[in-house]
């Protein structure tokens, strides 16, 4: 018997979220997707829900995307940048 | 409604620190008995996030690698699913946090808090007195 073919690596689950991005756009914009071999799996209302049910159907070890369909970019923490924090041993 | 009140009732230090408060944070476990880290919160981050090297140690799970903007950069960085606690308000999330390399940069704290998790809270800012509250929205009680 073959042996089972390892999951898609979290690589290859975005390029397959990068494949389908316009199409998402249009139909799920806003939601929470999750891609697993390569294969989207469905879309949530939340993080958490797309969360749950990915932990729940998956191997731990297992690579999977979890994404929401958006088209604004995401901004890093000015503070962590610029030190917006204390700068440690000052 | 449960309120936490994180500021340190002093303007300066509201300036030097930012507001700040205690949370706990791990990936599918119960969060009750670990260790508090302290927060900082930052509504200049779209997400949070968390220092790596407490990621990894936390055993996160990394769910996606994205572009995001910064003032000074873009860059690519890892995302985590990401469960958190805040004692003070007795409430619990799963979200998704960005790592960076925080204290290797020199930053003094291994998490901040985002407009993601801020979006379930009302924060209330007062700069002149240096108090700070943070109450759940009401979906959320």
């Amino acid at each position: 018997m073959a042996a089972a073919q390892p999951a898609a690596s979290l690589e290859d689950n975005i390029a397959a979220y990068d494949d389908m991005r316009e199409e998402l756009e249009r139909t799920s914009f806003g939601k929470w997707v999750v891609f697993h071999n390569c294969q989207l799996i469905g879309s949530y209302c939340s993080f958490s829900e797309a969360a749950d049910e990915a932990i729940e159907s998956f191997a731990d070890e297992d690579p999977y995307l979890i994404r929401q369909v958006r088209n604004y970019p995401d901004h890093l923490p000015v503070s962590a940048l610029i030190g917006g924090g204390r700068i440690a041993n000052r | 409604m449960p309120i936490a009140n994180i500021g340190p009732l002093d303007r300066s230090l509201l300036i030097q620190d930012g507001p700040r408060l205690d949370v706990k944070i791990g990936f599918n476990t119960p969060l009750k008995d670990k260790p508090a880290i302290p927060a900082l919160l930052d509504t200049g981050a779209t997400y949070c996030c968390i220092d790596l090297e407490l990621a990894g140690r936390l055993g996160l799970k990394q769910i996606d690698a994205r572009k995001v903007v910064g003032a000074h950069e873009t860059k690519c960085i890892p995302f985590f699913i990401t469960d958190i606690f805040i004692p003070e308000l007795n409430k619990a999330w799963r979200e998704e946090f960005g790592g960076l390399p925080l204290e290797e940069n020199g930053f003094d704290l291994k998490v901040i808090i985002g407009r993601f998790l801020l979006s379930y809270m009302n924060l209330h800012y007062e700069g002149g007195t240096g108090r700070v509250q943070l109450e759940l929205q009401p979906s959320e009680t």
